[in-house]
């Protein structure tokens, strides 16, 4: 597979590992983009990344960063930067990560399908959502050209057992959702966190297109909850992922099509056509339907 | 949505029951294949109009689809009767799923272009079984004699027996893949399962031949 | 004292042994494991417990047990008393049971194995090929089953052997296996699902 030549694409930054996946002194050989990349440590301890040709030599060098606990790279010149998010860099927060999950379609869908509230009742049910609840009320989309990014806020929903901390209350609540489209392959949400009036879990989905239809996961969080354990928080957050996994593996097609009546939109979907549109005015190609293939 | 020339057979009427549903691959395009609780068969493209979520991954509730990603409800023309998120809103009619006809004869499920009359016969038929395979149509067909030691006859869309009492129908599903599914009218149930026993014997041995 | 289970949320063995305790309504303490990403299980206190480093683990009082076939036979031995998830009086039946158990245990793992977390496995050719066959038997056998008007496994009502290969069957679809081609198996996984005290797993589609 060749690279691709979707300029916006390539100037992002990707997750590519964990830091304690790169061991001292031995590699770690990932795929970003259909690129082949290595990772490894000095003697130092500095992390460093090439490009692979098709021989598994190592060629040009590429950046590395760590954020957010997860090592990012990128294949283009003068990336997008980083997103702020403040939440991480709170004292009282605890910052966990529930490791890598693979995916087998668009990342365009993964995002879209992390953006939707109306599948919570029907893939998460008696979780994040009930049977007997499914209306989504109405939401706003904002676009905030200071970052260039897409919000849709006021959202929120009915939820049994919204989080770790408030499936110990046993009593479903509205749960209050903010979401943040961070760059095409990159989205988070800020949740009312129980037991903590008025602030919000940050929750982030990174993904690293391996290619157009095949991504790992990323999903570095900042939450506010001193009763779960680690294990329980990525027990909840694992199974929330791979509910989602079952969907996203079987939508069709896996490319995601952009043109008008391919697909059908109703009002819950607000935040959805925001995304469409934003990755179409930003001439991201990458993970979609070419208008020829539809 | 028509596709195909000739009738396909999809499935052994006996093997999808009411109120499930199953997938189905036709010439490469997927399908969701579901009889509804009053016992009749739909054909429709493996794909929501909602966000493409495969539909043969949802539920029936009485002789209606629904999708699992966002279990909006499907009349059994293929028509949206409802979208949970908005409970007050009235679907529009032009949101329909694309639908294929099907009829049932012989006790096999067909995939046909356009509506014919179901032939009453259907229920003097019983499943023997139905084998899929990773090779092409024209390997089953030329060693369908083979099989059972019966000899079959093609007879328009299916291969009958020359006794009338086996029907066989054929199911392309790629140009690399088939299957083949075969009905009898015998009752007794020690003909049906050594004839089920010796398709699966066949398989190992064409399996075997075309490696 | 009572049961405590070593338990993942993910893993397909341990979700063998949640579906027996649930359909037998037990009551059990859950230790939870920090299986993906935190590697517990090939910690050192773990491998006091379990030496090959595997889950799931039962532990009823001073009796500790690994292999979820293994443990399934312990709780429908000691705990289900109409012996009807492991009838073993009569002979055929009850080691017809034991054969399936051996299937579940060995051909049954390349269907689904742990690939539902392991995100840097391949999900590789021969791999896949090897669960197919297993599927393909399984479908087999089911076609018989049914052709005789039963709808289980082995006998006229579920038993340890649906319980065992249930979780690798229907997790297969999820981790790159079409189920288009099993239509005895489909619909078995339904009846299955229809079961009155059925437990779903992530991975494993909700609705019935
Ligand atoms: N035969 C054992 C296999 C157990 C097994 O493979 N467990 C997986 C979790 S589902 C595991 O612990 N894998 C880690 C390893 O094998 O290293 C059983 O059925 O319980
Ligand atoms: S994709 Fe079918 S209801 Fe949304
Ligand atoms: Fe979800």
């Amino acid at each position: 597979m060749t690279v691709t030549s979707d300029m916006t694409t390539l100037r992002q930054w990707y997750p590519v590992a964990y830091p304690n996946q790169i061991r001292p002194e031995s590699t770690y050989d990932t795929t970003l983009l259909d690129q082949r990349i290595r990772l490894s440590r000095d003697d130092h301890s500095q992390i460093t990344a090439h490009r692979l040709a098709d021989d598994n030599s190592e060629m040009a060098t590429i950046p590395i960063v760590q954020r957010f606990d997860t090592l990012f790279s990128t294949l283009g010149d003068s990336p997008r930067p980083l997103p702020q998010i403040a939440e991480f860099s709170e004292d009282d927060r605890r910052i966990i990560h529930c490791g890598s999950f693979r995916v087998r379609t668009s990342p365009c869908r993964i995002v879209e399908n992390f953006l939707d509230m109306a599948h919570f009742c029907f893939v998460h049910t008696d979780v994040l959502g009930s049977i007997d609840r499914p209306e989504v009320l109405s939401y706003k989309t904002e676009y905030h050209p200071e970052t260039d990014e897409i919000w849709a806020v006021d959202c929120q929903f009915f939820q049994p057992t919204a989080s770790k901390s408030a499936a110990a209350s046993g009593q479903g609540l509205m749960a209050h959702y903010s979401y943040r489209i961070l760059s095409p392959f990159s989205v988070m949400l800020y949740k009312s966190a129980m037991n903590f009036a008025g602030r919000f879990d940050a929750i982030c989905l990174f993904i690293q297109p391996l290619s157009e239809t095949d991504c790992l996961c990323y999903m570095p969080m900042a939450i506010l909850d001193n009763v779960s354990t680690k294990t329980d928080i990525i027990d909840f957050q694992q199974s929330i992922f791979v509910q989602d996994g079952i969907i996203l593996e079987n939508q069709r097609p896996k490319l995601m099509p952009l043109t008008p009546r391919s697909e059908t939109p109703t009002r819950a979907d607000l935040s959805s056509i925001a995304y469409r549109r934003w990755l179409k005015s930003s001439g991201v190609r990458f993970g979609l339907q070419s208008v020829e293939g539809s | 949505m028509t596709l195909f020339r000739q009738p396909q057979s999809v499935a052994l009427s006996g093997n999808i029951r009411p109120g499930d549903v199953h997938p189905v691959i036709l010439h490469e395009k997927e399908f969701a294949l579901w009889r509804g609780n009053d016992g009749v068969a739909h054909l429709w493209r493996d794909r929501c109009p909602h966000r493409g979520m495969r539909l043969s991954f949802g539920f029936i509730r009485e002789n209606h689809l629904k999708c699992l990603y966002h279990g909006w409800e499907f009349r059994s023309d293929g028509s949206c009767q409802k979208i949970p998120a908005h409970p007050d809103l009235e679907p529009p009619t032009t949101l329909c799923v694309d639908t294929l006809p099907v009829i049932e004869k012989f006790g096999l499920i067909f995939a046909v272009s356009d509506t014919q009359k179901s032939s009453p016969s259907t229920h003097q038929w019983q499943p023997v079984r139905s084998l899929f395979f990773d090779f092409p149509q024209e390997d089953i067909v030329s060693k369908l004699n083979q099989l059972t030691a019966i000899s079959f006859e093609e007879s328009g869309d299916i291969y009958l027996s020359d006794d009338q009492m086996f029907a066989c129908g054929l199911q392309t599903r790629s140009g690399r893949q088939c299957a083949l599914h075969m009905s009898t009218r015998h009752r007794s149930r020690r003909i049906r399962l050594d004839t089920a026993r010796r398709m699966v014997r066949w398989r190992h041995v064409i399996t075997e031949m075309v490696k | 004292m009572g049961l405590k289970l070593y338990n993942y949320g993910l893993s397909g063995n341990c979700y063998k042994v949640r579906l027996l305790l649930g359909f037998l309504k037990l009551d059990y303490e859950i230790v939870p494991v920090d299986f993906y990403p935190g590697l517990e299980h090939k910690q050192p206190d773990f491998l006091d417990i379990n030496p090959l480093g595997q889950l799931p683990i039962l532990e009823d009082g001073r009796v500790r047990l690994r292999d979820s076939q293994a443990i399934l036979s312990y709780i429908a031995k000691k705990y289900d008393p109409s012996a009807s998830w492991l009838p073993d009086r009569d002979a055929t039946k009850f080691s017809q049971i034991m054969m399936w158990l051996a299937f579940a245990g060995n051909n049954l793992v390349a269907a689904a194995a742990d690939r539902l977390v392991d995100s840097s496995a391949t999900f590789s050719a021969p791999e896949i090929d090897k669960g197919r066959q297993a599927l393909t038997i399984l479908d087999d056998q089911l076609a018989e089953r049914s052709m005789m008007g039963h709808s289980w496994i082995v006998g006229e009502t579920p038993t340890i052997a649906d319980i065992a290969c249930f979780p690798d069957a229907a997790l297969s679809n999820y981790v790159g296996i079409d189920h288009e081609a099993f239509p005895h198996l489909r619909n078995w996984m339904r009846d299955f699902r229809r079961l009155p005290n059925f437990l779903t797993m992530p991975g494993i589609p909700e609705f019935a």
